[in-house]
């Protein structure tokens, strides 16, 4: 019977693989995946590999942050507790940063000559551009979005229940709300509205300024999705695949819409409309009426939204066929991407 | 359907735990692997009882007569097996069975420990689908604190002292020791010292302790504490049934013999 157990517990063993969704970025050139072994630098006419990194892969060392660019690296977090600033031509390593103590989930920031890089160790580092620390903020727990930032003030969302406004110069805590709920993804922003989604099942709006509560939308079922303001709407999903387009100002419906499987991460703003991603690999675009532009369905799911890069929506996708595919805005494929085993 | 019907209900059991302990985890997982163990209890008792009794046979004069006598006639060796078997009210399956049914129940629970460490995302997402949204407050249990003593369950453990300038394993250690210690324990004893079933006993005594020393060494360290307890567990139980040889754990001491043939003839 050991015998059997113990066969049986390491056949399981994969089980405790840290695990994620493909980390996307990009820029007018190229586009950067974070996604299990590997980081990937992809043409962004074509999806061609320019290249990767590390060349030979480690098995612990895994990958799933957004990588951040500031224009001569790609800064990348890994779940072997590394930060790795990236020749953004070549893909070699020029510096590393080995301070933290745990995985980086969330993606990293680059404000002027301040990285910003959330880490579940409850710490938020924030380093100069040869990533030396400058300072850091600790949380009550995990962090696992990549901040955003408004006129020195970095807005933290946090496992912890807790959304923080600090100081970027100094790291000094502003104020701090308790959302009673964690916060998975990142906040987004207005003039001077945050908006949050929790595992409370609430999508709230919080004054920038000085940390209140300006109104809450409670949901009957999960959130897994990130709020995205546009134009003076709010749009989010819900667990039971239902899509929300609210007014930003006090979070009155404009319109909804049933998208039929879970809604995850961010949905992209087109200029024409709403770019939804659904759990099982739905993809949907809908016009500010929440009329229906296109859709798509894709082959393995999808934790998190399409990310805009340069006029393409770039999409992520886990337990698929591809890790990577590319549409334009009219939700014509342009490429698609698969790492080399 | 595994999910559902053991799965989720482990699941929703250690977090319960875990809520009413003061949200921590390393206790919510010991509390846990003793009622998992406490449950199956009659089980492995029943499991011990069948191998004694199959044991006892091995060593009954009578049956090693019986085995000589008809050792080129398989076919009236089986039938001469299942009448001893009827005439000494020994059950060929009591020994197997209980252990079939517990090991599902095992596997079960290292999986829901596992599931319920979750560390990321997507991890959190499954646990999340996983609570039993009428029972546990989902928005109240995450994140769940999986800092216990100097440990992160959710991570492989290592205790750095000031005056070292690299962590030591030691819940991979006591994995390793008490692993050998409980196989060292309740080996069987064997008359013969040529058996094959010993030597391959002895083996998995060398062998096996550092095969689970390695995962310990390597998984989250939540694992290598269920690993432990479970451990320490076993022998107890094995110690209650009066079943533990401790004088097998002296260097040198081969598996001592049992100390008297039992086996009452059914009447």
């Amino acid at each position: 019977m050991f015998v059997m157990l113990t066969l049986s517990l390491s056949a399981c063993s994969g089980m405790l693989n840290a695990s994620g969704w493909p980390g996307i970025s990009g820029d007018e050139n190229s586009v950067y995946v974070a996604y299990a072994n590997q980081v990937y630098a992809l043409r962004l006419k074509d999806g061609s590999l320019n290249w990767r990194y590390p060349e030979k892969v480690e098995a612990a060392r895994t990958y799933y942050a957004n990588p951040a660019i500031n224009g001569l690296n790609v800064i990348v977090g890994d779940y072997k507790n590394t930060l790795s600033a990236l020749n953004i031509q070549s893909g070699t390593v020029t510096w590393t940063f080995e301070g933290a103590t745990n995985r980086y989930i969330g993606g990293a920031l680059v404000v002027g000559d301040t990285i910003l890089a959330p880490n579940a160790d409850h710490n938020l580092y924030a380093l100069d551009l040869n990533g030396n620390l400058k300072w850091k903020f600790t949380a009550k727990h995990a962090l696992w979005s990549t901040p955003i930032v408004h006129e020195d003030v970095v807005y933290l969302s946090s496992m912890d229940h807790y959304l923080y406004a600090i100081n970027i110069k100094s790291g000094q805590l502003i104020w701090e709300l308790d959302m009673e709920g964690a916060i998975v993804y990142s906040p987004s922003f207005d003039t001077d509205t945050i908006f949050v989604a929790t595992l409370a099942n609430e999508v709230v709006a919080v004054n920038a300024l000085n940390g209140a509560i300006i109104w809450k939308n409670k949901s009957e079922v999960g959130l897994w999705s990130q709020p995205v303001y546009d134009n003076g709407v709010v749009y989010y999903g819900d667990t039971a695949g239902k899509i929300f387009a609210v007014s930003a100002i006090n979070g009155n419906a404009i319109w909804d819409y049933m998208m039929g499987e879970m809604v995850s991460g961010a949905p992209a703003v087109m200029p024409d409309g709403v770019v939804f991603a659904g759990e099982n690999g739905k993809l949907i675009a809908l016009d500010f009426n929440g009329n229906i532009l296109w859709t798509r369905s894709i082959t393995g799911k999808l934790y998190t939204g399409p990310v805009i890069v340069d006029g393409l929506l770039v999409l992520g996708i886990s337990q698929g066929e591809e890790v990577i595919k590319a549409y334009d805005f009219n939700g014509n494929e342009i490429w698609k991407f698969t790492p080399e085993k | 359907m595994w999910d559902a019907i053991i799965i989720t209900p482990f699941i929703n059991v250690i977090l319960f735990i875990y809520s009413i302990v003061g949200k921590n985890f390393g206790i919510a997982i010991i509390l846990f692997t003793i009622l998992i163990r406490l449950i199956t209890h009659p089980l492995m008792v029943k499991q011990i009882k069948g191998a004694q009794g199959m044991q006892n046979m091995q060593q009954d004069e009578e049956w090693k007569k019986v085995q000589e006598k008809y050792k080129g006639d398989k076919e009236k060796l089986a039938q001469e097996q299942m009448k001893y078997y009827k005439e000494k009210g020994i059950n060929p399956f009591a020994s197997c069975l209980p252990t079939l049914i517990q090991f599902p129940i095992i596997i079960a629970l290292y999986q829901s420990i596992i599931a319920a460490l979750a560390a990321t995302p997507v991890e959190v997402l499954n646990l999340v689908r996983h609570v039993y949204a009428d029972f546990l407050d989902v928005s109240n249990l995450i994140p769940l604190n999986s800092q216990f003593l100097w440990m992160d369950l959710g991570q492989p453990e290592r205790l750095n002292l000031p005056f070292l300038s690299f962590g030591i394993p030691v819940l991979a250690i006591l994995v390793v020791i008490s692993t050998y210690v409980q196989s060292k324990l309740i080996q069987p004893p064997s008359q013969n010292p040529k058996d094959q079933t010993a030597m391959m006993g002895n083996m998995m005594n060398i062998y096996m302790p550092f095969f689970m020393g390695y995962l310990a060494l390597t998984l989250a360290s939540g694992l290598s504490l269920y690993f432990l307890v479970s451990n320490l567990l076993g022998i107890a139980q094995y110690a209650m049934l009066g079943k533990v040889n401790w004088r097998n754990l002296l260097p040198g001491t081969k598996p001592n013999k049992p100390v008297a043939v039992s086996t009452k003839r059914k009447k």
